[in-house]
C-alpha cells in the first residue's frame, strides 16, 4: 500500500461518518443492486409446511393483488378488507390442500379469492332475496363467476405491467392504457418503430409467461 | 420448408392481435391452421383483457390493517417454533448485547430457517426475516424496556457467487445508537470487509469501516436517517485507497423494527 493509499484510507475513517456516497454505476450507466429476495417456490413450500413466516410473505407478496381484485370486484374498500383477511385465513387453515407441486402459490391464492368474491356476492344476495318480501329473483345479481374472472385478469396486467423495466412498462402503459397505436408511442417516445416493436414483444412474452404462473387463463 | 408451412413465431401473433399486419405467406397459414388459430386468439383475449386494465387496476400495498387481522383471527404466536427467524434476535436483551450473542442467536436462526428453506434448496432469507419482523410485530409485542435496547435487526445473506451468513444489529444506547455486525465464512481474497449502510431507494450509501474478524460495532453518526439507510452491506473492497464502494457485495440484509 503506498503512502497516498494510507492517506486516502485515513481521510476516510474520519469523514465516513458523515459523506454520503452514491452507489456507483456501472459503464453502461445501470446500477447494480443484486437481490437475496427468496424465491415464490421457497415461499410455497414453506407455507405449506405451515412455517407462519410464509403466511407472512405470501401477505406482503400478494396481498395487495388480492385486495385490489377484491376491491374491484365489490366496489368497496371495506368490502375488500374482509374478502382479503377471508382468503389468506382460510388459505392457512386449509394450507395442507395446498401443494407447492401442483402450482404457485399465488395462483391457489387467487383461486381461493374468486370463490370468497363469489361467497360474498352469494351473501349480498340472500340478503336482497330477504328484503324482497316477494322472495323474487333479486335484481341486484352478483357479478358472475365471468365478470370476477375479468377483473382478476385486469389486475393481474396491471400488475404484470407495473413490475416491467422502463422503457417496457412505459411503452406497455401507452399500448394499453392510453390505447397508442405503435406509431403513436414511436412519435411520443421519439423512439424508432421498430425499437417500441421489439420492446412489445419482449414485454408480451414476459407477461403471458408470467400470467401462466398466476394461473390465468387467457 | 416455405414460410406458408411454418407456424407463426408467437411474438408475431401477439403484434398481430395488437393491429400489426402479417408478411402475406404467414397470414395465409395462420388463417388455415387451427394451432396458430389457437395461440392467436389466446393473444387476442389477452390484449382484450390488458386494453380493459387501467391505472386503477394497479395494486398498491397490502393494508396493514387487514394483516393485522389476520393475525388476529388466527392467533399468530409470531414467534412458533417452526416459524421464523426473525423474533430469535433478542427484542429486549436482558444484558448488553454481545457480539457473541449475536452469533448464538445466528446460529438458532439458521438452524430454523434450515429447515424450512433446504426443501427448496433455498439459503438467503433476508427479505423474509425482515418482513417477518415487521408483521409480526407490530403492536403486538412489548415495548423494550431495557437499555440498551435492539432497536432494529436483519439476517445478513450472501449474494450471488458469494458466500457467508450473519446478522445485524442497531442498538440504541446512552452514547448513540451503533450498528453490531456478526458474519461467518465471507467470500474472501485481497483486500478486506466495509461495512455500508445502504438508502435502497437512492442507492446512497455511508460506509461505516472496516470489518475485521468477522465481528464489529460501529458507531452511527447522530442525524443520520435510519428510516432511508435500511440496508446493512459488508462489501469486499481492494486495498486501492478508493474510498467508493468497489460493488462487490458479499452479504447483505435490510433492517427492520
Amino acid at each position: 500500500m503506498n503512502p497516498s493509499d494510507v492517506l486516502q484510507r485515513a481521510e476516510r475513517a474520519t469523514v465516513a461518518h458523515v459523506s454520503v456516497h452514491p452507489w456507483p454505476t456501472t459503464p453502461d450507466g445501470q446500477t447494480p443492486w443484486p437481490t437475496t429476495e427468496t424465491s415464490d417456490a421457497a415461499v410455497g413450500v414453506a407455507f405449506a409446511d405451515g412455517s407462519e413466516w410464509a403466511l407472512e410473505e405470501a401477505y406482503r407478496r400478494w396481498g395487495a393483488l388480492i385486495h385490489t381484485i377484491a376491491a374491484r370486484s365489490t366496489g368497496s374498500q371495506h368490502d375488500a378488507d374482509d374478502v382479503a383477511q377471508a382468503v389468506f385465513v382460510s388459505a392457512w387453515r386449509g394450507r395442507h390442500r395446498y401443494s407447492p407441486d401442483q402450482g404457485a402459490l399465488p395462483a391457489w391464492l387467487l383461486g381461493i379469492t374468486r370463490r370468497r368474491i363469489a361467497d360474498h356476492w352469494e351473501s349480498r344476495s340472500r340478503e336482497q332475496r330477504r328484503i324482497d318480501a316477494a322472495g323474487a329473483a333479486s335484481e341486484v345479481l352478483p357479478a358472475s363467476e365471468e365478470s370476477v374472472e375479468k377483473v382478476a385478469n385486469r389486475v393481474l396486467i396491471a400488475d404484470e405491467l407495473s413490475r416491467l423495466d422502463q422503457p417496457q412498462r412505459q411503452i406497455m402503459e401507452l399500448a394499453f392504457f392510453d390505447d397508442l397505436t405503435h406509431h403513436q408511442i414511436a412519435d411520443h417516445l421519439s423512439m424508432p418503430l421498430g425499437t417500441v416493436k421489439s420492446h412489445i414483444r419482449r414485454s408480451l412474452i414476459r407477461l403471458r409467461s408470467r400470467l401462466e404462473v398466476d394461473g390465468v387463463t387467457v | 420448408m416455405s414460410q406458408s408451412d411454418m407456424h407463426a413465431p408467437g411474438d408475431l401473433l401477439a403484434l398481430h392481435a395488437m393491429g400489426d399486419q402479417l408478411p402475406e405467406a404467414m397470414s395465409r397459414h395462420v388463417t388455415a391452421c387451427n394451432q396458430c388459430q389457437t395461440e392467436l386468439s389466446q393473444w387476442t383475449h389477452l390484449m382484450a383483457a390488458a386494453h380493459t386494465a387501467t391505472v386503477d387496476d394497479v395494486p398498491g400495498v397490502a393494508p396493514t390493517r387487514v394483516w393485522d387481522a389476520i393475525a388476529d383471527e388466527l392467533e399468530l404466536s409470531g414467534n412458533s417454533a417452526t416459524a421464523t427467524p426473525a423474533p430469535v434476535l433478542p427484542v429486549t436483551p436482558a444484558t448488553p448485547p454481545s457480539v457473541a450473542g449475536i452469533a448464538s442467536a445466528r446460529r438458532r436462526w439458521s438452524t430454523n430457517w434450515l429447515v424450512a428453506a433446504s426443501v427448496a434448496g433455498v439459503l438467503s432469507g433476508a427479505a423474509v426475516t425482515a418482513t417477518g419482523v415487521a408483521l409480526t410485530n407490530s403492536g403486538r409485542q412489548p415495548a423494550p424496556v431495557a437499555a440498551p435496547v435492539v432497536v432494529a435487526s436483519t439476517a445478513l445473506a450472501a449474494l450471488p457467487d458469494h458466500q457467508g451468513d450473519g446478522a445485524a444489529e442497531i442498538v440504541s444506547t446512552p452514547e448513540g445508537k451503533e450498528l453490531v455486525v456478526d458474519v461467518s465464512q465471507l467470500t474472501g481474497g485481497d483486500g478486506f470487509h466495509e461495512v455500508w449502510l445502504i438508502d435502497p431507494e437512492t442507492f446512497q450509501m455511508v460506509g461505516l469501516g472496516a470489518l475485521v474478524n468477522d465481528s464489529g460495532r460501529f458507531p452511527i453518526p447522530a442525524g443520520l436517517d435510519l428510516r432511508r439507510f435500511t440496508v446493512v452491506d459488508v462489501s469486499l473492497e481492494p486495498f486501492d485507497g478508493d474510498p467508493v464502494h468497489s460493488r462487490d457485495s458479499v452479504v447483505r440484509g435490510e433492517l427492520s423494527t
